[in-house]
């Protein structure tokens, strides 16, 4: 059939530039080689590495108008490059290919020592960049990124240090604050609750926060359509939602809501297209075939969505030029939605069923499972 | 990029005057803020403390324009608020300094006047402008806002300061207003909104006096013996409902009690919140943000008007609402899941298994045959309530076998209708 070619066929290039999908028809018909048509769009495995590889030179030149305008969340953007890559490659490859633990070139530090040079040792937490204000968003990402890197138990990691920052963050109803100037968000709980975690400070006999009170904070931002918002009253959005559920299954508190109502609001985000939307009469967009079916999955219900459109329409969202996955077909892609769009897809076993030696992404953790297993962390799943 | 046409973007980079230009931007931002992290190393340190009033308001100046340009990065509204703090905390010093103890005036003018709200509210309108979403520029004003109230004594009985800040939360109104004349569904706003009202609530004569991070207000009565477990403001959305309160033990402050404490005014504003959703509803029935605001806001209204009106009464007055917004638009969500809301609330209540509730469910399942009929049966919503309601009259008052067997053929209808979702339908079977 017609699939398999096309798939060996992806990686060939002609003057150095690789083909897309119209031009190798082209390619194969002209050689006479027979076709049968097939609806089925590939995963454009190669050209998503070399996108993936080629960001950080793309950023970093001088003068680059997207790593400026990107530069505050830079530390975000690594990590979701870097466990992008990891689905697609193995834990040796991703480490050479991105300069991980060891620096590519002279040109730039491994990312290891980058991670640190955004760390504040007078606060205890990570910016977004060097020389950026520390910030809980920014500190989860490093911890994550050390957590790939499998240097958590570097000498310049504080963890004692970190588990203080994120600590003095909690308030007195149990929510947190991003850093010191007090905005409150569930995504900070969820940061609070992922960083501890991971530095493997949550579950011991010392608990730094108030981990209930922290899940009662969650509860009380829950909505009429079972959803969650980012403060109490804040409309249902699936991204804090996301958020909440995480934060709730690393406080062990997943009994604390109404789960089917909540998967059934989550099911009906699924649009005409395909794609998930994050609220009702809202676009679809790739990025919520994560947080959608992350939820879906520490609540068992993955099957609740049509998991064969979703995936043919992350697919149609791939650059087939250039690499990289965009929030909706024919959009400029970006990393964000490229890992996003990738994590879906290993969520629904889309990739581990083209190649079985795809790597699998935790929905609680956006950790791959094997880090996620080395580390032993833990969290609760409803089924 | 998000939101950006690919083929548009990509020949946009390839054109060499645009990449020119966008060159030229970016290694301005970045010497500017390359820069502004210079200075502020050198004013880290308060021994060596090279910088002087100047350097302090140029970087205001500096980074105003670079967050109106990229109003996302939330370290450069840091910066911008350390100066300002600073700004003040100077002058305070200088004033208390050269204080007459003999004169009149209140200390506290002085301050208020050192810190420009009404520049820094300008300020995160620019931004929003700019990017509507953007969460450092709404924080911003909330934290301007509970600034100003800080230091122009909010904790101080003096009228003349509450009716001025009344009068910025009015103006306030006003660019939520605008903001959500341009995106009905800006969660941001709704929820500065709602911070608005909490501020509101703080200046009427019984409300609190401290703003408490994040527009979280607490409540106090008027002689102070009890702190509210009941919070209003953005928390005012979580009031507890009476099943919450009977549930723990906090006898000496239950909800009737917190209500009868809440003044006049207070009762005034969250009804005009009230009927501000109407309108909004009423706009626009696919006003999911709406719908949500007017479910928080449920519960307070049913107490206040314990007296006149009943729960079920209540409830027939939204089901007016909601039978409107279905009939004009049956394919919008939102009023089906305030439905759902709405009843299961009901259903939940004691006094749910009477004929005046059956009543009114056998009416609302009238509605919706008609409404799925008039739609030639291609209604999933319509199909979706009649389902859901039957399976409410099911589980409280049972069901005969004819509304057994119409129960089965809609889950029938509906997985033909909507075959993404089987699975969900697949386990609605009634357990007979």
């Amino acid at each position: 059939s017609y699939v398999p070619a096309v798939y060996f066929f992806t990686n060939l290039r002609i003057h150095n530039k690789p083909l897309n999908r119209a031009q190798i028809i082209n390619f194969l018909i002209k050689r006479k080689v027979f076709i049968i048509m097939g609806d089925d769009v590939p995963f454009y495995h190669a050209r998503h590495v070399s996108y993936i590889t080629s960001l950080a030179s793309k950023l970093d030149a001088k003068n680059s108008y997207e790593g400026s305008v990107t530069e505050h969340l830079r530390m975000s953007g690594v990590y979701w490059s870097l466990a992008a890559l990891s689905i697609l490659k193995s834990e040796e490859e991703v480490d050479e290919m991105m300069g991980l633990n060891k620096a590519l070139n002279e040109t730039r530090p491994s990312i290891v020592d980058w991670v640190f040079m955004c760390y504040d040792s007078n606060v205890g937490g990570f910016g977004g960049n060097i020389g950026h204000d520390a910030h809980l968003l920014y500190t989860l990402s490093a911890v994550q990124i050390l957590a790939i890197a499998n240097r958590l138990d570097d000498e310049r990691l504080d963890k004692k240090k970190v588990g203080v920052f994120v600590a003095s963050l909690q308030q007195a109803d149990g929510s947190f604050a991003g850093d010191v100037w007090g905005e409150i968000d569930t995504r900070f709980s969820y940061c609070a609750l992922s960083t501890l975690s991971i530095l493997g400070l949550l579950n011991n006999d010392d608990p730094m926060i108030d981990v209930d009170l922290a899940a009662e904070y969650v509860v009380s931002c829950r909505n009429f359509d079972g959803g969650f918002g980012c403060i109490p009253g804040a409309e249902s959005h699936a991204g804090q939602i996301f958020c909440c559920i995480g934060a709730l299954s690393l406080a062990n508190a997943l009994d604390t809501f109404d789960a089917e109502l909540l998967s059934w609001w989550l099911c009906e985000r699924q649009c005409d297209s395909g794609g998930l939307n994050g609220r009702p009469e809202k676009q679809a967009d790739v990025c919520y075939s994560w947080w959608i079916l992350s939820v879906l999955s520490i609540l068992g219900r993955v099957d609740w969505i049509n998991c064969t459109k979703l995936v043919d329409f992350i697919l149609k969202c791939q650059d087939d030029e250039d690499g990289g996955i965009a929030d909706r077909p024919d959009d400029m892609a970006d990393v964000y939605h490229t890992f996003f769009g990738i994590c879906g897809l290993s969520l629904m076993g889309h990739l581990q069923k083209l190649e079985s030696s795809y790597r699998s992404i935790d929905p609680v953790y956006a950790l791959p499972k094997d880090v996620v297993e080395r580390l032993k962390l833990k969290s609760q799943m409803l089924r | 990029m998000h939101g950006y046409k690919r083929s548009d973007y990509k020949a946009r980079q390839r054109d060499p005057t645009v990449s020119a230009a966008l060159e030229q931007k970016a290694s301005q931002w970045n010497i500017l803020t390359s820069n502004l992290a210079k200075k502020r190393l050198d004013g880290s340190d308060p021994s060596t403390n090279k910088l002087m009033k100047e350097d302090l308001q140029k970087i205001l100046s500096v980074t105003e324009k670079l967050l109106t340009v990229n109003p996302d990065p939330l370290y450069l509204y840091n910066h911008r608020r350390e100066v300002l703090v600073l700004l003040v905390q100077n002058q305070a010093v200088h004033l208390q300094d050269n204080c007459d103890p003999n004169s009149d005036s209140d200390p506290n003018d002085g301050l208020t006047t050192l810190f420009d709200l009404t520049h820094e509210l300008k300020v995160s309108t620019a931004c929003l402008k700019r990017n509507p979403k953007a969460y450092g520029a709404w924080f911003h004003r909330k934290w301007a806002i509970q600034y100003f109230m800080k230091m122009s004594g909010a904790d101080a009985d003096g009228r003349r300061h509450r009716s001025n800040i009344k009068r910025v939360l009015d103006e306030e109104l006003g660019l939520c207003s605008y903001f959500l004349s341009k995106d009905e569904r800006n969660f941001h706003c709704w929820n500065y909104r709602r911070f608005i009202m909490s501020g509101q609530i703080a200046c009427t004569s019984r409300g609190a006096k401290i703003p408490i991070a994040d527009g979280a207000w607490s409540l106090k009565n008027g002689t102070g013996t009890w702190t509210g477990t009941v919070n209003m403001g953005t928390q005012l959305l979580s009031l507890p409902t009476q099943r919450e309160l009977e549930k723990t033990s906090r006898s000496d402050d239950s909800f009737e009690e917190c209500i009868e404490e809440i003044s006049k005014d207070i009762v005034d504003l969250l009804m005009s919140e009230w009927a501000f959703t109407t309108l909004k509803i009423e706009e626009n029935f696919s006003n999911y943000s709406a719908f949500h605001y007017r479910s928080k806001l449920l519960p307070f209204i049913y107490q206040s008007q314990k007296q006149i009106k009943t729960w079920l009464e209540l409830v027939t007055e939204e089901l007016e609402i909601i039978n409107q917004a279905i009939f004009t638009e049956p394919d919008d969500q939102s009023a089906w899941w305030y439905y759902r809301f709405i009843i299961s609330e009901m259903m939940k209540s004691e006094e749910s298994r009477t004929d005046e509730s059956l009543a009114l469910l056998d009416g609302q399942c009238d509605n919706f045959r008609e409404l799925v009929e008039a739609e030639d049966g291609k209604c999933k919503w319509g199909l979706i309530a009649l389902q859901t309601t039957l399976l409410w009259k099911h589980e409280t008052f049972g069901l005969d076998n004819q509304s057994t067997q119409e129960y089965n053929q809609i889950l029938n209808q509906l997985l033909e209708l909507d075959p993404n979702r089987a699975a969900r339908y697949g386990q609605l079977g009634l357990n007979v």
